[in-house]
């Protein structure tokens, strides 16, 4: 799998006034898409950003088409840029409000010269339309659109320079059902399409079993379990990924259960021990638990999971309350 | 059931093209109602139109007959009034609408101040409610400002403030969509406790077909401005009988087992 990873991501730690990122470690081979999920705060954006240099990593190894990105100059780190794409969840300060929307998707073309002023144009339009865009659109300014709008300019801004890795920092999570699933559908397609590679953030895991054929699940900074997408969803090994899971809401009245309340995030994580530990729900948790932050080890079925309990079947945890109605 | 709310042709205009085009519905004391639709539907415009939270520039037209009294053409004092004590709002982002330069147990106990509590007795409610929303240390917390705390704890904040006079309605504009699914799952779960002890109804605006799914009896489905379909939950999951409700339920992003 090293030989084909696009993007090997080794022992990554990231320190802001605090250690945020504790020893991350990930690869993603060409052409497959790896969802990065967990709350808010447990480290998954500034994982990715230091993956593209966009925060220095303070130890760990990034390497890109097995070029190591930590050694290159500010010149060649530019033109690796083009070959990394991000696109971020707000696209109201991602977008400059003064350049319309055409300018902003064009722009990256000429920057990186990829083509002339008429060329860019052309390739601009070409992808506004592929995002759902009209010519229409080309000349507003990002106040005069709806926010699903702008998120779509920031996508096709992205893709207008060709990537072959595209982080998608929560970049669909805020559209709406009908133009995230038309979003969907484009990736999906420039994945088979043209091999594209993607780092997908999001805290949605019914869009993540949609796209991602491996994902990684970061609780506090550490990575908590990492496993193909298939394993994860009949069955992830993690208590804090059977807590995600069991909480997200199904659409369907006659599958009503109890969200779980679990993982209560008004108990932060554990200092020492498993970081995990103070709001695990798992029925084993004990002494051990409490003693060492246990290590990602690895499982059957490409799963792999850092907790002592892991193993066996997916834990079930501490029983449900009742939601509005019932 | 009685009849809390009964909204008889909701008309808003902020121009030409109306927001919300002649909008009827009834809400049941302590009912749990969805208004679901995606953005610019007038979901949120017609939550507003009847807190009467709209500024100048909107033109409402239409009756909302609540307890009795039409809202729309209540004088601004007697609104006041029922604000805060009788019906309430959550929104969307906690961290823009709370104040952030006062204390949230100083915002908590305000609501009870307006309604002519002692500034003593506000602060002890205050601080009840903050426990009563699962909050640890509530005496501490309440002096803490908005920026101090994690977005579902400002959200538990918020709820604190809509829920402390046991009002009759609460309306949810998207109060989890800013949220981790965790603590959506237990902000619903508060949120539910909290209107069952009170017997408050809620309407609960968002585009999350799930949390319709889980947590309301009946659904309203806007689209431009109207409402396009309405049923109880089962209803219209397993039959909907409008075509955008069958493409919304199309789209919407579902865990397979």
């Amino acid at each position: 799998m090293t030989g084909t990873a696009l993007l090997q991501v080794e022992d990554l730690h990231v320190r802001y006034a605090t250690r945020v990122v504790h020893g991350v470690s990930f690869d993603i081979p060409r052409g497959e898409t790896l969802a990065l999920v967990g709350e808010s705060g447990s480290g998954k954006t500034t994982t990715a950003r230091a993956a593209l240099r966009l925060v220095e990593p303070e130890v760990g190894s990034v390497r890109f088409d097995g070029i190591d990105v930590r050694a290159l100059g500010r010149e060649t780190m530019r033109a690796m840029r083009r070959r990394m794409q991000i696109v971020f969840q707000d696209p109201f300060t991602s977008l400059d409000p003064r350049i319309t929307v055409g300018e902003t998707v064009a722009e990256g073309v000429l920057a990186h010269r990829l083509a002339g002023p008429l060329e860019a144009k052309k390739r601009a339009l070409a992808v506004l339309a592929e995002v759902g865009l009209s010519s229409d659109e080309f000349t507003r300014l990002p106040h005069e659109l709806s926010g699903g709008q702008r998120q779509r300019v920031a996508i096709a801004r992205a893709l207008a320079v060709d990537p072959e890795l595209l982080v998608l920092d929560e970049a669909v999570s805020a559209l709406d059902a009908t133009i995230q699933s038309r979003v969907l559908d484009l990736f999906e397609r420039l994945r088979d399409e043209r091999r594209l590679t993607t780092l997908f953030i999001a805290h949605n895991l019914a869009v993540v079993q949609r796209v991602a054929s491996v994902v990684v699940v970061m609780f506090a900074g550490r990575v908590v379990e990492h496993s193909a997408a298939n394993a994860f969803f009949a069955g992830p090994l993690h208590p804090y990924s059977r807590a995600l899971l069991d909480a997200v809401p199904a659409p369907d009245p006659a599958r009503r259960r109890a969200l779980p309340v679990i993982g209560d995030e008004l108990l932060g994580p554990s200092a020492v021990g498993c970081v995990y530990f103070n709001r695990c729900g798992h029925p084993r948790k004990d002494a051990e638990c409490e003693a060492e932050q246990p290590r990602l080890s690895a499982f059957a079925d490409g799963r792999a999971a850092a907790c002592f309990k892991a193993g066996g079947a997916s834990p079930v945890l501490r029983p449900p309350v009742r939601p509005l109605d019932r | 059931m009685t009849t809390l709310l009964d909204v008889q042709g909701l008309r808003v205009s902020f121009g030409p093209r109306p927001a919300v085009n002649g909008v009827s519905f009834a809400i049941a004391s302590g009912e749990t109602v969805a208004l679901v639709g995606e953005s610019g539907s007038g979901k949120t415009t017609t939550g507003y139109a009847l807190m009467r939270l709209l500024g100048d520039n909107a033109l409402v037209q239409g009756t909302a007959v609540f307890e009795g009294r039409d809202l729309f053409t209540l004088p601004e004092a007697e609104m006041r009034s029922l604000r805060g004590r009788r019906m309430s709002i959550v929104f969307q982002e906690p961290a823009t609408a709370l104040n952030p330069v006062m204390r949230v147990g100083d915002q908590i106990a305000e609501v009870a101040r307006v309604h002519g509590e002692s500034v003593k007795a506000a602060r002890e409610m205050a601080v009840a409610m903050l426990e009563r929303t699962g909050i640890a240390d509530p005496a501490r917390r309440a002096r803490a400002y908005p920026h101090e705390l994690s977005g579902g704890m400002r959200q538990r904040v918020m709820i604190a403030m809509a829920l402390l006079l046991k009002p009759a309605l609460v309306i949810a504009d998207e109060p989890t969509s800013a949220l981790d699914v965790t603590v959506q799952a237990q902000i619903l779960a508060l949120l539910g406790e909290l209107k069952r002890e009170s017997n408050t109804a809620i309407l609960f605006i968002t585009h999350d077909l799930g949390v319709v799914a889980q947590t309301c009896s009946r659904a309203m489905v806007m689209r431009a401005g109207e409402i396009v379909e309405s049923a109880d939950v089962e209803t219209l999951f397993s039959a909907p009988s409008h075509e955008y409700t069958r493409e919304l339920l199309a789209a919407v992003p579902r865990l397979s087992p």
